[in-house]
């Protein structure tokens, strides 16, 4: 039987893929432990995201308020703004965002870097000089996204959540503590824990397709482009597929 | 056979990537302080053949042995262990662009003797630097270093681990006929200080006329000829003689 | 490598102020569901939960002290409801105290309402089952009281007009003759006659509420606990009392004119000749002297009984 071309690209690449995510919890928990890389790492992808996440985060709180604000007017329901903004920033939009945000900056980041590493002999350099650069390219950089991201996700909740009480404030009168009040009753433990746990594997995600794409770049400039590029496509569609899972596992599990 | 004097051996090296045969059936012996130069053109798997030997492809038939030990029956760690003795000076060097020229020289180091106080980490990096002039470059990324400068870096790289053999994979691509000269006169250097052995891919017959004790034409994945400079130059096969058609 | 530290430092400030805003904000959240502070466990029986689900907010006096923690099935008509409640707050709970389901604002979420009543009684204590109640079924049976208790005052209006009006004028023939009066007077025996069945049905009601009240079940004192407030009981008392007080008045005046029927003065029975409605008359008295005793015996029950009590009590001083 003859697969289409397109078909046959999809499963071939789907399977290499898995082949790579498969590889990387085979050696990534094993010794011996790249911490000085690791840290290395996790300080480019965490710390020095954290400006672009906490704007895009900011500008998300503050948009997202005064964008809600009119269709919860008509039912003089406005009083109910924090606590709607909140659960939508801690459940979605605040994982979602940052991740697809990391994906842009991060995923295709890695992409290009390991591409070009990988083009330019780099990766075969390492490996000649006794380092394992699965582990020391590859597992330090997924490990340190999926560890980073989660915090990230928190600080752009909290972030978030700073802009959405600006924005309720355009308006109303609401003080900081009236806000938080109603914003921590309106938050549960099924609010956060999922949220951060998707977070977790968004992290993953962008780490192990950005390297995928990066590792298994082909020669040439063109080549490391393309891997950066479909870095971030592949990632950013794969979050969305996640996320889709992830809203039928905690339903299923109940916490909705 | 007096196994101590032979570095390097291969016998009935293949390997194919799908239908596309690179290497069939390729032999090769190097005996220490010699230079072997393997010429061949443009895809004719000499990348291929020093990534076989030092591990980095995995042959579909025949032995590589490195100093008496057979490297497709080792496992990860003695692989390791026996790449510590051999240089590997990529064809573009392959510096880590991450990092500044200390770390690269440093990486290699890091990773094999950890029992290295700092100072002495210092003093080799300096040390290996200064055999290829370019010390004051230490702190510079690899950015901002021109491709001599590069191959130069490369080369303290390899050295800085005092491999007694090194395989150089076209040491003089890119670069201009004075640069490619002052390469193969630091190699030259270099072996002279340090007693290495080397195997040396081109196809710069120059380079060959320099270096080699012994060259070998790769034609179809075998050893087409073999031979010194000189009795290479007297043949009359067309395959050869193309090489020295260009050479300066 | 001086440049690595200050990175790593750097890096652990944005690690530590990442796990510290999840760690507030965890502990905010627990603090609002009462995680962290000692709790004890009590339970309640309904019947139907009303889609109450574990986590809802426990109520009492309108202040959250505490949260639903699981909901099992114990039989078919049966639903335990385990709350847990902060430890604190347990002191002020009496074990008399009625357990309800309520929501919380129009659309908001279910929650469990803890109310007190005024009888005194020991704080609740872990594992106590508080007494719930059926918060649909005694909404249907205030509404139907109400409206017959209106019903009925109506009537009765109506009825004391008339017979006033049959006293305070010694001409009967002129009102006899007038024809609107004796369409008038018979729709009132007709009226007459549909209020004594509803004051049938009422004193049922009545006798119903006071049997379970004192067999335990505990309906009656859902009534004082319930969405209807204890102002709106006493309304609905009050109405009751009056009612009574307006039926027997109502009973003797009748009793008066139709002694006046009866005793034969020629003309009055004479322009009577109307038998049947004579004979509607006399049935419909004999009814309502019957219900309005009934009606006063149920009152006298309600006194008596202890949810009610402090009601009384307080008529009582007030006269």
């Amino acid at each position: 039987m003859k697969l289409p071309k397109g078909i046959s690209d999809l499963l071939h690449e789907t399977g290499q893929l898995s082949a790579f995510v498969i590889r990387f919890f085979k050696e990534g928990f094993k010794p011996r432990y790249e911490w000085e890389e690791l840290f290395k790492q996790a300080f480019i992808n965490g710390y020095k995201s954290l400006p672009l996440v906490g704007i895009t985060a900011f500008i998300m709180g503050l948009v997202l308020t005064v964008q809600s604000r009119p269709t919860l007017a008509e039912f003089g329901a406005t009083s109910w703004l924090p606590a709607m903004i909140a659960i939508s920033i801690v459940r979605e939009i605040g994982p979602v965002i940052t991740a697809l945000i990391c994906a842009g900056k991060i995923g295709s980041s890695i992409g290009a870097e390991l591409g070009s590493m990988k083009v330019t002999e780099q990766i075969d350099a390492m490996e000649v000089s006794g380092t394992n650069p699965f582990k020391f390219l590859v597992v330090t950089r997924v490990l340190s996204i999926a560890f980073m991201l989660p915090i990230l996700v928190i600080l752009a909740d909290l972030i978030a959540i700073y802009a959405c009480y600006i924005g309720v404030n355009f308006k109303d009168v609401v003080s900081w503590k009236l806000f938080y009040n109603k914003v921590f009753n309106s938050l549960e433990y099924s609010d956060f824990i999922p949220a951060l746990v998707k977070s977790f594997f968004f992290g993953l995600t962008i780490g192990l397709v950005g390297c995928f794409k990066g590792y298994n770049s082909q020669k040439g400039t063109e080549g490391v482009g393309h891997a950066a590029n479909s870095a971030v496509v592949v990632a950013s569609l794969i979050i969305f597929i996640l996320d889709l899972i992830a809203v039928q596992i905690t339903d299923l599990l109940g916490l909705n | 056979m007096d196994n101590t004097n032979i570095i390097l051996k291969i016998e009935g090296l293949c390997k194919a990537f799908g239908s596309n045969v690179v290497l069939n059936n390729f032999n090769l012996e190097l005996v220490k302080g010699e230079n072997i130069v393997v010429l061949g053109k443009s895809g004719s798997g000499k990348s291929v053949l020093i990534k076989c030997i030092v591990g980095l492809l995995k042959p579909d038939k025949g032995n590589i042995h490195v100093f008496g030990t057979n490297m497709l029956e080792l496992n990860q760690e003695s692989l390791d262990k026996i790449r510590t003795k051999i240089g590997f000076l990529f064809q573009n060097s392959a510096l880590y662009d991450s990092m500044t020229v200390r770390e690269n020289l440093e990486f290699p180091m890091r990773r094999h003797w950890i029992s290295l106080t700092s100072t002495e980490v210092k003093d080799l990096v300096e040390e290996s630097l200064d055999n290829v002039g370019l010390l004051h470059a230490i702190n510079m990324m690899p950015s901002e270093l021109s491709g001599g400068m590069r191959k130069r870096i490369g080369i303290a790289r390899t050295l800085i681990m005092k491999p007694q053999l090194i395989l150089y994979d076209e040491p003089t691509t890119g670069l201009d006929p004075i640069t490619s000269r002052e390469i193969v006169q630091l190699m030259l250097d270099l072996q002279k200080k340090y007693h290495t052995s080397s195997v040396i891919i081109s196809h710069d017959m120059s380079v060959a006329k320099l270096t080699a004790n012994k060259i070998i034409v790769l034609l179809d994945g075998r050893n087409y000829a073999e031979g010194t400079y000189d009795e290479l130059k007297k043949s009359s096969d067309k395959n050869i003689n193309q090489f020295f058609e260009f050479a300066s | 490598m001086s440049n690595t530290k200050a990175n790593n430092i750097k890096l652990g400030f944005f690690v530590m102020a990442g796990l510290l805003v999840l760690v507030i904000a965890l502990y905010m959240i627990g603090s609002k569901r009462s995680v962290f502070s000692k709790t004890i466990e009590i339970s309640a029986v309904f019947h139907n939960v009303n889609g109450l689900m574990p986590g809802h907010n426990v109520r009492y006096g309108g202040i959250d002290i505490g949260t639903v923690q699981k909901i099992i099935f114990e039989s078919d008509s049966a639903i335990t409801v385990k709350m847990i409640i902060e430890k604190k707050m347990a002191r002020y709970i009496k074990k008399n105290a009625i357990a309800s389901i309520g929501t919380d604002g129009l659309m908001g979420n279910k929650l469990v309402n803890i109310n007190s009543l005024p009888e005194q009684s020991a704080p609740i204590e872990a594992g106590d089952v508080l007494l719930s109640l059926r918060p649909v079924e005694s909404d249907e049976m205030i509404r139907t009281l109400n409206k017959t208790n209106d019903n009925l005052a109506a009537i009765t209006s109506d009825l004391k007009g008339l017979v006033q009006r049959f006293n305070k004028n010694n001409n009967l023939i002129t009102l006899i003759s007038d024809s609107t009066v004796i369409e008038n007077l018979r729709q009132s025996i007709q009226s007459i006659n549909s209020a004594t069945n509803n004051i049938d049905n009422f004193t049922k009601d009545i006798n119903n509420i006071t049997k379970d009240v004192q067999n335990g079940k505990g309906v009656l004192g859902k009534l004082i606990a319930d969405s209807i407030s204890e102002n709106q009981l006493t309304v609905l008392l009050t109405n009751l009392q009056q009612l009574s007080d307006s039926l027997i008045e109502a009973t003797n005046n009748i009793n008066q004119f139709s002694g006046l029927l009866v005793n034969g003065q020629g003309t009055v029975q004479a322009l009577l000749t109307d038998t049947i409605m004579k004979n509607d008359f006399n049935e419909t008295l004999n009814q309502l002297k019957k219900s309005s005793f009934l009606l006063e015996e149920d009152l006298k029950a309600l006194q008596k009984n202890f949810l009610f009590r402090k009601y009384f009590r307080q008529k009582e001083k007030k006269k």
